[in-house]
This record gives C-alpha cells, sequence and structure tokens, in this order.
C-alpha cells in the first residue's frame, strides 16, 4: 500500500477508527482504515454514499463533530506523529500550510459576507507572515492558476457561478502549495462541461503545483481520470486498493466489481449499467464479517464470522495490490459471473 | 444600492405621511372640542366665528388638511396651550434628550443581547445559556416600571448610588450637547433608566442571536472557516456572528416599534425630560398642539431609526447592497 522506498510517505494512516455516540448507541462510521499517500501521489477513496467518506475527511483535518470519538494506530504526517499534536498547534501548523481542503459543499463553502479575495487573504494571513498587498499578489497569481480573472477576486461569492466558486476553492486550497490536498467531491454538483473543464484545470495544477491529491468521490469515472491508487471503501473499511490501473484491469473485491458495473465507461460504450441491489448498512452495531455480505452475491456462510483482512493480491514485485475479501481464490469464477446481471438480482 | 436608498426613503416618507393623516383624523374625531381650551365657548357666537376664522377653522376640511400638512413638514406646530411657548422649541430639546436614552437603552440592549447570544450558541447547553435565558425573560416579562423602581430603590434609594431623577442635577450650569452629554453628572444620570431599558428588551435580541448563530453555525462556510486553520475565536466572531447579525438587524427594526411604550413609561418612572414624558403631560392638561407634535416626532424618531436599519442591512448583506436577490 505505501511506495515501496525507503523515506516516510506523505500521510500515513493505520487503522483509523471514528465512532459517533448516538442515542441509539454508537455509530462506527470509520472502522479501521489504513492507508497511505506518497508524496505527490493521488489518492482516490471511492464508495457509495454514508460508506464513511466524509467522516474520513473530517477525522483527517479534526473537523469531527463534538460526540465523535476518534482514535488511531498510527496517523504521521511526514513522519510526525498527528495524533500528539494539540489543537492549537495542528490549526495553525498543520491546517491548510500542510494539508487544505476542497470542501464537498464548495458551493456553500464561501462566507457570503466577504469579498471572495479577501476569504484567501484570511487563509494566507492565518498562516503566513504576509502583508495585505502581498497576501492580494499572491490571491492575483492563484486566481490565474486556476483560470479566474484576477479583477474578480474583489467580488462577492454570490457574484460567481458554480464553476467559477469551486475554482476559487481550488485557488484557497493552494494557497499555501501544501503537500496535500484534499478534495472532497470536487466535481459534484456541477454539470458536466463545467466538471471536465474542472478536472483538466485539476490536471494542469497538478504539473505546475508538486501537491498530492486525497481525491474522495462517489464517482468512479473522476477517480479514473485523475487517481494513481483507488481504494475501495465500504461500511466504513477500505476493502480494496491498489493501482488504478491493476483495479480496472483487475479488480479482486464483489463490490469493486459491482461498483465498475454500475458506472458507464468511455472504454467500452454500449456496456449495460447494472446496479447493486440494496444499500450500505447503517452501521449502528459493529459488523463482525464482511461488510458487503448482506448485498453480495457470492457471500458464503464464513463471510459472517470473522472479518476478512487485507491480503496482497498484486503480482510479486509489482505495485500493492490488498483486498479483504475471504474468497479471493475464486476470483476468476466471480468475476466471470459478476458480469452477468442476473447474478446482481437479490 | 442607490435604488435600494431610494426605495428606503421614500418607504418612510410615505409612512410618516400616514402618521400625519392619522394624527390629523383623529384628533378631529376625538370626543370633545379640542378648541374650546383657546376659543371659550362662553364667548357670543360671533367672536367665535371670528376666531374660528383666524384659525382657519372655517374653511373645508380638505384645506384644512393641507394646511396642516404644509405645517407638519415646515415643524410648524403652533403655541403650547399651556405655556404659549411655541411647540417647536418645547419638543426640541425634549426630542434630544429621547434620542439620548432611547438610544443609550437600544444599543445597550441590542449590544449586549448580541455578543449573549452569541457566546450562548457556542456553548450551547452550557451555564451561561441556561442562565441568561432565564434572566432574560424574567426580565422581560416584569413590566419597566417594576424594574425601573426597584432599581431606583436599591441603586439610588437604599445605597445612594446613584441620582433618582431628571437629566441632570437641578441647577447644573452645563451648556451646550456635548459638555452635557460628556458630562459625570449626565451619565450618573443616565445609568439607572439605561438600565431599565437594556433588560426589557435584551431578551429578544438575545434569543434572536442565539438561533440564528446556532442557525449559521451548522452551514457549511462555518465549517470550513474552521477547516482553513482560523482560531476558535474569529470563527465565531468573523464568520458565524457576522452573518447571524442579520438576524439581530430585522429584529432591532421590529424591537423599535416597540421601544416607544418602554420609552414613555420609563421617562416618566425616572422623570427623564423627555418626549415620553412630554406627551403624558401634555396629553393629561389636554395640551393638543404639544401632544400632536409629540405623537408626530416619536413616530419620527422610530421610522428614522427603522432607516437606519434598513441601510445597515444593505451594509451587513452584500447581496442586499448589489440588488441581486437570492
Amino acid at each position: 500500500m505505501a511506495p515501496r522506498d525507503g523515506a516516510p510517505p506523505l500521510l500515513e494512516v493505520r487503522n483509523l477508527r471514528v465512532r459517533y455516540r448516538t442515542r441509539r448507541g454508537a455509530v462506527h462510521a470509520v472502522d479501521g482504515v489504513s492507508f497511505a499517500i506518497g508524496e505527490g501521489e493521488v489518492l482516490g477513496v471511492a464508495g457509495e454514499s454514508g460508506c464513511g467518506k466524509s467522516t474520513l475527511v473530517r477525522a483527517l483535518l479534526r473537523l469531527l463533530p463534538p460526540g465523535a470519538v476518534m482514535a488511531a494506530d498510527k496517523l504521521a504526517f511526514r513522519g510526525r506523529d498527528l495524533l500528539a499534536l494539540p489543537d492549537r498547534t495542528f490549526r495553525r501548523e498543520v491546517l491548510w500550510k500542510q494539508l487544505a481542503l476542497v470542501p464537498q459543499s464548495a458551493q456553500n463553502s464561501l462566507n457570503p459576507a466577504y469579498r471572495v479575495g479577501d476569504q484567501i487573504v484570511e487563509a494566507l494571513q492565518a498562516h503566513a507572515d504576509m502583508t495585505g498587498a502581498q497576501a492580494r499578489e499572491r490571491v492575483a497569481a492563484l486566481f490565474d492558476i486556476v483560470g479566474l480573472e484576477p479583477g474578480l477576486a474583489r467580488r462577492f461569492p454570490h457574484e460567481f457561478s458554480g464553476g467559477m466558486r469551486q475554482r476559487a476553492m481550488i485557488a484557497m486550497a493552494l494557497a499555501l502549495e501544501p503537500p496535500l490536498v484534499i478534495m472532497d467531491e470536487p466535481t459534484t454538483g456541477l454539470d458536466v462541461l463545467v466538471q471536465e473543464r474542472i478536472l483538466r484545470r485539476i490536471a494542469e495544477i497538478r504539473a505546475r503545483v508538486k501537491s498530492s491529491i486525497l481525491l474522495i468521490t462517489h464517482d468512479i469515472a473522476v477517480i479514473a481520470e485523475m487517481a494513481d491508487r483507488i481504494a475501495v471503501m465500504y461500511a466504513g473499511r477500505i476493502v480494496e486498493q491498489g493501482s488504478t490501473a491493476a483495479m480496472f484491469a483487475a479488480p479482486f473485491h464483489p463490490y469493486t466489481l459491482g461498483l465498475q458495473n454500475a458506472f458507464p465507461s468511455i472504454a467500452k460504450p454500449g456496456k449495460e449499467l447494472i446496479s447493486i441491489p440494496g444499500h450500505p448498512p447503517a452501521l449502528a452495531a459493529p459488523i463482525g464479517g464482511c461488510g458487503f455480505a448482506a448485498r453480495c452475491p457470492f457471500a458464503q456462510p464464513r463471510c459472517g464470522d470473522a472479518r476478512p483482512p487485507e491480503v496482497a493480491v498484486g503480482p510479486p514485485g509489482g505495485p500493492a495490490h490488498d483486498a479483504a475479501c475471504v474468497r479471493l481464490a475464486d476470483v476468476a469464477e466471480i468475476r466471470r459471473a459478476a458480469r452477468e446481471k442476473s447474478t446482481w438480482r437479490s | 444600492m442607490g435604488t435600494y436608498i431610494a426605495r428606503r426613503l421614500a418607504h418612510a416618507a410615505l409612512t410618516l405621511l400616514a402618521v400625519a393623516t392619522i394624527l390629523f383624523v383623529l384628533f378631529r374625531l376625538m370626543p370633545g372640542d379640542p378648541t374650546a381650551q383657546v376659543i371659550s365657548p362662553a364667548l357670543d357666537g360671533a367672536a367665535q366665528a371670528r376666531l374660528k376664522a383666524a384659525f382657519g377653522l372655517d374653511r373645508p376640511l380638505w384645506q384644512q388638511y393641507l394646511i396642516y400638512l404644509a405645517n407638519v413638514a415646515t415643524l410648524e406646530w403652533g403655541q403650547s396651550f399651556t405655556t404659549f411657548e411655541p411647540v417647536a422649541r418645547i419638543v426640541a430639546d425634549r426630542m434630544v434628550n429621547t434620542l439620548l436614552l432611547m438610544s443609550a437603552g437600544l444599543a445597550m440592549a441590542i449590544g449586549f443581547g448580541g455578543a449573549l447570544g452569541m457566546l450562548m450558541a457556542w456553548r450551547r447547553g452550557g451555564p451561561l445559556d441556561i442562565g441568561a435565558t432565564l434572566a432574560a425573560l424574567v426580565f422581560q416579562a416584569a413590566p419597566p416600571f417594576v424594574t425601573g423602581i426597584l432599581l431606583l430603590m436599591v441603586l439610588s434609594y437604599n445605597l445612594d448610588l446613584l441620582p433618582s431623577a431628571g437629566m441632570l442635577t437641578p441647577g447644573s450650569k452645563l451648556f451646550g450637547l456635548w459638555e452635557i452629554v460628556t458630562s459625570a453628572d449626565f451619565l450618573s444620570h443616565l445609568v439607572l433608566p439605561t438600565a431599565a431599558i437594556t433588560v426589557y428588551y435584551l431578551a429578544t435580541p438575545m434569543l434572536i442571536m442565539r438561533d440564528s448563530m446556532l442557525e449559521v453555525m451548522g452551514s457549511d462556510y462555518v465549517e470550513f472557516a474552521r477547516a482553513k486553520g482560523l482560531s476558535p475565536a474569529v470563527v465565531m466572531v468573523r464568520h458565524a456572528a457576522r452573518n447571524a447579525l442579520l438576524g439581530i438587524v430585522t429584529v432591532a427594526s421590529l424591537l423599535l416599534g416597540f421601544a416607544i411604550g418602554g420609552q414613555v413609561v420609563v421617562e416618566t418612572v425616572f422623570s427623564w425630560p423627555g418626549m415620553g414624558k412630554l406627551m403624558v403631560e401634555a396629553a393629561t392638561r389636554h395640551d393638543y398642539p404639544v401632544a400632536q407634535a409629540t405623537f408626530f416626532m416619536l413616530a419620527t424618531l422610530v421610522v428614522g431609526l427603522n432607516l437606519l436599519t434598513d441601510l445597515s442591512y444593505g451594509w451587513l448583506d452584500p447581496r442586499i447592497r448589489t440588488g441581486h436577490a437570492r
């Protein structure tokens, strides 16, 4: 999972757990997630709504609501232990400087009372020693990078279109050239043309800015276009992760197979779309076995016994590829059956 | 913004016209003949008619109305029936006194209420949240003449900390508005009536601020401000409270409408030489010109403060300023 050279990965997360305390007991929104992001890498996290993606983002940024409890075996940024940092230090030294966010609701994340440029200046001045003039100059440069007229910095958010707001949020995230940018559904809610333009812009920016990206989305197509590696989340766990090429060419987990069936493919136009019946489970009670077992057409009685461990499935010496399924040995048969629509009828 | 201001101004002018018209009708519908105060019914008919003609009361009603409007517009209110001073001069001083007390009281109520509401929402369910809600509701339920008299009893009569009545110590040699409002004497007189108004009006802005803060705190831009790594105080004040203020401003303009009632009572309790007290005096002495002027000028005061609120609304919400409806 981690890049295999000696340097520590940019971000390393081991066994991250988040519980929400509710009146009906604890909800295990993130249930033992481990992954790593290398320098300059784009990791895509895919999964349906309600599988814990947003909670994962909040946990990494320490934005969990009161009542949420987070724990992890390891949470390190360039080798620095984030778990040991007091809130104040985390806020001042890590947030935005090291770890910036393009939020899910970019449309509503700009404060309507202030000019867009001033909101970026605010982020700059909170973390960097800059005069107002320097900060405004930087905003103009950032607007240029994301393809906005520098003059627009003096406008208010309500004078921006959806695409412009999204670009402004990307400019804001890049303000301090953080090593890691978390993009939470960066194209959701935009029309297809604007989506395409934003994606192209992000790709262009990647060529200029060496930031790593943690890309959270339910849109497999966006991930296919941008990510170097993919982690598929289900019911608060990562069920499979590996390089984008391997994940598309030879997925191992039935859920990954199901997700791919559900999205149109540019490579295979005319492919029939097949959806996975059912919904992700409510996570009120901890799940003993495999989280997907209840919806999985290939489930066997033993799937409910114990949580399947993440097993390396990639070719020896090749890029890491892990999957958490007890039927990995039957993968050839499962892949064949997964292509049939009748398999996915419950 | 220009058209917004123009529209607000036109609204204010229309409101005042309506107030003037209602006053015109009201004073002519009142039981008893107000002119009897000046034109004695004991005079013979010809003398009465001559006097009526001298006052223009023999003309048709619409002519009287137009003359009245012209007089209102030029603040020509005639003479007091009791002191025979020009009404405009009597009212002018009182108006300033009322404005001083009213703006001090309302500013405190809105300022403290807003600040308290902000902190209450930030620590929702905490001791401040619960305690302040209870206290504010108790004070709001207590009529201002009760809190006013209690304040007088404790702080003035029992502890002798503050003066009990008036705006200045009698015989004070202060001259000019600036000298007066900056004098310790005036300020010590101001404390108690201001306190009475503040606690009476505190609850509404406080609870509204708390409510709109809670709403704003759940919004995406407040969470995003946290994600930017801003300190909690900056997030609370600059991002949450700044937007929650809109709610308070809306309430402030509603509050102003009610402010007059409390103002009249508080001025009477504290013998504050303002419009409210003047209104009560004029009404009990059947001094109609003065009463008419006080009614109209108090209405003007409310309309004027309302206009200010509307304009600050435009300043607070850029969407209104730039004429974008959303």
